[in-house]
């Protein structure tokens, strides 16, 4: 596996980045940290584009639609999760009604539907077509611990909690399975491998690669260090990359390193905790991206793979 | 009251001079002969001094009336009242002015708004008319004139100043405070110019703090510079105090990397200009100088003088320079004035600023300790070698008293007493049975990866214990006996632990053998991959459970709801369900004829296909369904 270089490295945020994104279509990236400020940069230039402000506290989370029109953000304190307009960069709506910091968030394809998992240990699905009064349509409160990480997909709920537990919400069968991976905190959960395998993220420095049709685990990864923070992590079809508490990026290869479980590479580049790790949406199509990833770290820079 | 004069005593006659029947109440009025007659002028005149014969009728005079004496005279008839025509009177009506429309208040405020300027000919020294000016030809001031001109301008602003539109000012005015009173008690001020006494006047007012917002992620202070920093946003401070950066200065924006750069001299000397200057202004007080010390109003906040002792405080500072150099850092800035805080104001009396930066470490030495005393654990042991090392609470006294272990947990993990106790020998531990330790090997944890001696001695006693060869000593290498016996426990708890049918052997394995499967106990929770000799794989364990989604988050969704989510009826269902509600109720609620004719609701106990109770149809009197759709409404 070829190592990847170091496009851009950007710095334009002061403090900490917690998240970033890409967009659907790879050309831009939304990066949100403790500086209160979303930016939308261009991925290809490295550019800024235009800057987010109206939260009160750091941000913990982004969610961008399909068509990238609807950006949703949560932030710590808050405890609301902010809908953008891109096209305007102007706050839309403000969903109020967690009890606790905001930790993640995830928006439909149409955005139409904002799922938020927060420290009160609850998911709220949001209408944004509703009026404020109305805009809560659910609250999924079978969590034991705080909501680190959520998925939506188009009949799922996917929601990653410090209990250890992964719960996917289907809505098709009225079901919610609940899958336990050792009490370790899932920091944690992806859909990777057009949503047929599940990466959990455990607290504890190990990635688990499972079929989601029957549970089992196919594959293991370790090697990095997240016993304190939320690291995330993403996964193509060739490689699996997570951040580290140690500064670097770490890439297995799926089917190499899955044996062994050691990481194959160790990306150097960022100075600080990595906090998050995203695969540019075109890796499983387009061969010239399959390397193209986006890293943010505490160290306020914003790094992009090539 | 007045005693009876001695001739009405004797008129009544029976009465004595002491005794009063009757008083006197006002003031007699004199006797009818000493009443003075009224002038001869005054008998022929009526009440209101017409002549008696004055007539009071209409009009009888005659064709002559009101010409009287005029006939023949120069100016003819003149009408005695001038005609004034109601049309003209009516048009001056109609054109109103402000003042019309006013009460006395707002006159009052409008005579106080009046201003009154000196003219620009008695002005102090210049041609200018503008008050304003006035304060600043003080230099050129000369004459008499000046002096009432500059005081009198002094006075009008005082009185402008009376009103304010800051909020602060406004609720103490309601409160009674006025403007120019100040905050707190009133100040001796000393005159040194005149000869008075000192004056008492309000105190001086408080400079405000000058706060821009703070935008940026950097610390306090950083990237500022000495031009940056603002004086006092209050003019009334300004005049009578030095010019000193607010507190709130160093809270500003830089937008600019910030680089240390040198305060250049001149600012230096400019700043102690002006707070001399400020210091040297004088202002006269105001002409109404009495020394009344209610009369607070007009002497108003910026007019009162500095006293000696302020004024030395005010040298003090001004002669001292305030070396505003490299305020990009703070350790530059205590490098450059070593008098001052960062800020170039001094510190407050009685402190001192810090320069060593390593603290001061104070070691007190402990107690003495008699030679014969001999504590609960000998001198060479460590406290930390009695304790386990895998987190046990359990603490082992030499005495062998364990105040937390009980004696069967002691018999279990072999507790040795330690060497130092009269008449006891050392045993070798028998801390873990043969299928602990072969469970344990069995479970390829390998702990102490740091310390490898440590490790060796471990696997070492995990195969003396499987083999059951308890009779020779294994930690013979760890040092003393007592060490080797605390390691010994240590490792024991750790076999325990991480024996292979618990979850945590399960996590860690080592990579030159296999896990044993046949071992894990039957309350494994967790399968184990065995493909791959170090891997981490953890199967979910799964559990179902069921859950409604909301219609709408389908319907967003473009999911179909499934099986068990309850339907929610439109409105025009719901109105239906209503109308079929009320159907079914009108059968159930009868009408009785209550007192005064009434009709009072009686409900049956029975559904109406059931027989009723009573057997008498005359008494149950149902009355038409139009009744009920009536009283109940409709809901179309």
């Amino acid at each position: 596996m070829s190592l990847p270089r170091i496009q851009h490295k950007l710095t334009y945020h002061r403090g900490s980045v917690n998240s970033a994104v890409f967009d659907a279509s790879g050309e831009y990236i939304f990066t949100g940290g403790q500086d209160k400020i979303v930016r939308l940069i261009k991925s290809s230039t490295g550019e800024q584009i235009q800057a987010f402000s109206g939260h009160g506290w750091g941000i913990q989370g982004l969610a961008v639609s399909q068509d990238s029109s609807s950006l949703a953000s949560c932030g710590g304190t808050d405890r609301a999760v902010y809908v953008w307009d891109v096209g305007q960069a102007q706050l839309v709506r403000k969903l109020s009604g967690h009890t606790q910091h905001v930790d993640c968030v995830a928006i439909s394809g149409n955005g139409s539907i904002i799922a938020s998992g927060s420290f009160d240990k609850t998911v709220r699905v949001w209408d944004t077509r509703s009026s404020a009064a109305q805009a809560q349509l659910q609250v999924l409160d079978e969590s034991k611990d705080g909501i680190s990480s959520l998925v939506l997909t188009q009949t799922e709920i996917i929601a990653g909690s410090i209990d250890g537990c992964v719960r996917t919400y289907d809505m098709r069968t009225g079901r919610v399975l609940v899958e336990s991976f050792g009490g370790q905190p899932v920091v944690c959960a992806r859909v990777v491998g057009s949503g047929k395998c599940m990466l959990v993220s455990s607290m504890g420095g190990s990635i688990q690669l499972i079929d989601r049709s029957d549970g089992t685990a196919m594959a293991a990864f370790s090697g990095h260090k997240c016993t304190e923070y939320r690291i995330q992590c993403d996964a193509s079809d060739a490689a699996v990359a997570s951040g580290s508490e140690d500064g670097f990026v770490y890439l297995w290869d799926i089917l190499r390193d899955s044996e062994t479980g050691a990481a194959s590479r160790r990306l150097e580049g960022h100075s600080g905790i990595v906090n998050t790790v995203v695969f540019h949406p075109s890796a499983n199509v387009d061969q010239a991206k399959r390397h193209s990833m986006l890293s943010a770290a505490s160290d306020g820079n914003v790094i992009i793979w090539e | 009251m007045s005693k009876r004069p001695h001739t009405t005593a004797q008129k009544y006659g029976d009465i004595d001079g002491d005794r009063v029947d009757f008083i006197h109440v006002g003031t007699e009025f004199p006797s009818a002969s000493h009443r003075p007659s009224a002038p001869f002028q005054n008998q022929h005149r009526t009440w209101d001094g017409k002549p008696r014969d004055y007539s009071r009728d209409a009009f009888k005079g005659g064709f002559n009336a009101g010409y009287r004496g005029t006939a023949g005279s120069k100016e003819g008839w003149q009408p005695t009242v001038q005609f004034v025509s109601s049309k003209t009177k009516r048009a001056e009506r109609s054109l109103m002015h402000p003042e019309d429309f006013m009460d006395d208040e707002d006159l009052a405020d409008i005579q106080a708004a009046r201003k009154i300027a000196v003219a620009g000919e008695y002005a102090a020294g210049t041609s200018s008319t503008v008050p304003g000016q006035l304060a600043k030809a003080e230099g050129a001031s000369s004459g008499v004139v000046g002096d009432i001109a500059k005081r009198m301008a002094a006075e009008f602003g005082a009185i402008q100043a009376r009103t304010s539109t800051r909020i602060g000012d406004i609720m103490m005015a309601k409160m009674g405070w006025k403007l120019g009173q100040g905050l707190g008690a009133l100040t001796r001020v000393v005159d040194h110019h005149a000869s008075s006494a000192p004056r008492r006047l309000p105190p001086k007012p408080v400079p405000l703090v000058a706060c821009a917002p703070k935008t940026t992620m950097h610390g306090v202070g950083y990237g500022l510079e000495a031009g940056d920093l603002p004086a006092n946003v209050d003019d009334e401070g300004s005049l009578v105090e030095p010019t000193l950066p607010a507190l709130g200065a160093l809270f500003k924006r830089s937008t600019t990397k910030p680089t240390t750069v040198a305060l250049p001299s001149s600012s230096i000397e400019t700043a102690k200009a002006k707070r001399k200057a400020a210091k040297t202004e004088k202002l006269k007080l105001s002409f109404d100088d009495d020394d009344d010390d209610d009369d607070d109003v007009s002497a108003g906040g910026a007019l009162y003088r500095h006293s000696r002792d302020s004024e030395s405080a005010l040298a003090t500072l001004a002669r001292k320079p305030t070396k505003m150099a490299s305020l990009t850092l703070p350790s530059s800035i205590a490098a450059h004035s070593a008098d001052f805080c960062h800020d170039g104001r001094p510190p407050i009396d009685g402190f001192v600023l810090a320069r060593s930066t390593e603290p001061e470490f104070r070691h007190y030495d402990g107690p003495v300790v008699p030679e014969s005393f001999t504590g609960a654990r000998s001198s060479s042991q460590s406290r930390w070698d009695s304790v386990p090392a895998v987190g046990s609470q359990s603490r082992i006294s030499s005495h062998g008293d364990s105040l937390l272990v009980t004696a069967n947990d002691r018999a279990l993990l072999g507790i040795m007493e330690t060497p130092g106790t009269a008449g006891q020998t050392l045993q070798p531990p028998q801390h873990i049975d043969t299928e602990t330790a072969k469970a344990a090997l069995a479970g390829r944890f390998e702990p102490y990866e740091s310390d490898p001696a440590k490790q060796t001695r471990y696997v070492a006693f995990l195969e003396a214990c499987a083999s059951s060869s308890h009779n020779k000593l294994l930690h013979q290498e760890a040092g003393s006996a007592c060490a080797a016996t605390a390691e010994a426990i240590e490792f024991a708890k750790m076999a325990q632990v991480f024996r292979l049918s618990t979850v945590m052997s399960s996590r860690f394995t080592s990579g030159s053998a296999a896990a044993d499967l046949s071992s894990s106990g039957p309350d494994s929770a967790l399968k184990l991959s065995n493909n791959t000799p170090t891997s981490l794989k953890i199967d979910a364990i799964r559990t179902t459970l069921d859950w409604t989604p909301s219609r709408l988050l389908c319907k967003r969704m473009n999911v179909p709801p499934p099986a068990q989510t309850p339907v929610e009826s439109s409105s025009k269902q719901q109105t239906a369900n209503n109308k079929a509600r009320r159907a079914r109720a009108a059968d159930f609620i009868l009408w009785d004829r209550g007192p005064n004719d009434t009709l009072v609701p009686m409900v049956l106990a029975n559904k109406p296909g059931d027989e009723p109770e009573s057997s008498d149809p005359a008494q149950l009197q149902r009355p038409d369904l139009s009744l009920f759709k009536s009283i109940f409404g409709n809901d179309e």
